[in-house]
């Protein structure tokens, strides 16, 4: 037996209506009757005789709102009301796409409020919750993470800087849809094109913007001193790692006086052919003093490095002398 | 009038001016389809979309009226800012007329 009944996973921008009637169209021309959709995306067919037929897509809140009344308008003028999904209306027609008839809006000024409607019901929103929302996060995360300085504030912050990015993609990618749909409705021209290339230049600015305080506020501040046997490390903010190099002997120490303000200082004594299982690792938040006896002779890697970290590490070879 | 009006509706559109025009007799949205198509001969047919955003703006900047429901149709009827508004565009259209008529008379009277 045939089946009757059948759900496609399809996924249309919210710009992307011209497209969406489209699809529509073609599955009924198919023989595939569009019956309904769900989130995130499932589109539900019903077999039916193939045949044109016009899909159209309206986005009208105050029709959702008084919902009888609405459908019974195009209803009166031969538009069959199908279904509701994330705030488009869905309609069809019999008889294909073109002819003059077969259209829900009959002025520019008409089709332009309908874009206008979509931008205000579905892209507002997303600005709002870009602006108030992802980019402090991204900020929130980044600075703050160094309270807590463990690895998962460090991904979050860049999962919050990706966020950005992707929204920032999608609100050009939007820009230029609604640039091709009201080039498409009332022609091009310089001020249409003027309007949408200073729109796309602002995307690009902030996501620009987006990237130079991303990399400023995780950008490494810090100066080395070298001083007798040892160095001194002081950081505004340590994000990095400072590598020196010494042979030591068995006996020798390596004394060290850390002071953390913020963020947190790590100190990591390893030989050079072991770096993945340093002989000596320490977390330190505070001020801590303290020093580590070298257990075998060996070429060795004495590395400061912090997450966010401001204050000084100061670190002294003692060389072991057996008198 | 205020300035938001001026600039959304002067100059008109033809779907609104019609609008505007049928509904100094209370009528719904299809009703005023109808009648614009017979006053055009068939030649405009108002689409629904355009039909009904029109109508919820128009209501919303007070130039018609909600007056009742019937059948699932509202009805509305112009108000006094509404007649002003269609007045003024009664006015241009009647004086784009008149240059017309006699530009063409005119032209026509040279040959």
């Amino acid at each position: 037996m045939m089946k009757n009944k059948k759900t496609v996973y399809k996924y249309f921008s919210i710009p992307a209506w011209r497209k969406e009637e489209e699809y529509l169209s073609k599955m009924h021309e198919k023989g595939w009757k569009f019956t309904g959709a769900n989130v995130p995306g499932l589109y539900h067919f019903e077999r039916c005789e193939p045949q044109p037929v016009t899909y159209r897509l309206d986005y009208n809140k105050e029709g959702r709102r008084y919902r009888g009344e609405y459908v019974q308008m195009f209803k009166d003028c031969g538009w069959e009301y199908v279904c509701d999904f994330v705030g488009f209306s869905y309609f069809r027609k019999e008889g294909s796409v073109g002819e003059a008839r077969e259209e829900i809006f009959c002025d520019e000024t008409s089709m332009l409020d309908m874009m206008k409607r979509v931008f205000r019901g579905r892209i507002i929103p997303l600005i709002l919750v870009f602006l108030f929302s992802v980019l402090p996060q991204m900020f929130i995360q980044s600075v703050g993470y160094s309270y807590r300085a463990d690895a998962a504030g460090k991904v979050l912050s860049y999962v919050a800087l990706g966020l950005a990015v992707v929204y920032l993609v999608l609100f050009a990618h939007t820009a230029v849809q609604f640039y091709k749909y009201e080039k498409s409705v009332s022609g091009e021209s310089a001020g249409l094109r003027r309007k949408y290339a200073g729109l796309i230049a602002l995307i690009v600015l902030i996501l620009a913007g987006t990237g130079v305080s991303f990399w400023a506020i995780n950008r490494s501040v810090y100066e080395v001193r070298e001083t007798t046997d040892g160095y001194v490390v002081t950081a505004d903010r340590l994000t990095s790692t400072v590598t020196k190099e010494y042979d030591l002997q068995k006996g020798d120490f390596v004394v060290f006086h850390i002071d953390c303000k913020y963020g947190q200082f790590h100190l990591s004594i390893a030989e050079e052919n072991k770096k993945d299982d340093p002989c000596f690792f320490g977390d330190y938040h505070a001020t801590t003093v303290g020093s580590f006896e070298i257990g075998e002779a060996g070429h060795y890697l004495v590395e400061v490095s912090g997450d966010h970290a401001e204050g000084q590490v100061e670190y002294t070879i003692r060389h072991f002398s057996p008198n | 009038m205020d300035i938001h009006i001026k600039k959304v509706y002067v100059p008109m559109t033809e779907t609104g001016f019609y609008i505007l025009l049928c509904l100094q007799e209370p009528n719904h949205g299809y009703g005023i389809v109808q009648k614009v198509k017979e006053m055009t001969g068939g030649e405009i047919v108002l689409a629904p979309g355009t039909m009904y955003g029109s109508l919820s703006k128009m209501e919303y900047d007070g130039l018609i009226n909600f007056v009742r429901e019937e059948n699932k149709r509202r009805i509305f009827v112009i108000t006094k800012l509404g007649t002003e508004v269609l007045n003024i565009e009664m006015k241009r259209i009647e004086r784009l007329y008149k240059n017309m008529k006699e530009l063409r008379s005119g032209s026509g009277g040279e040959a």
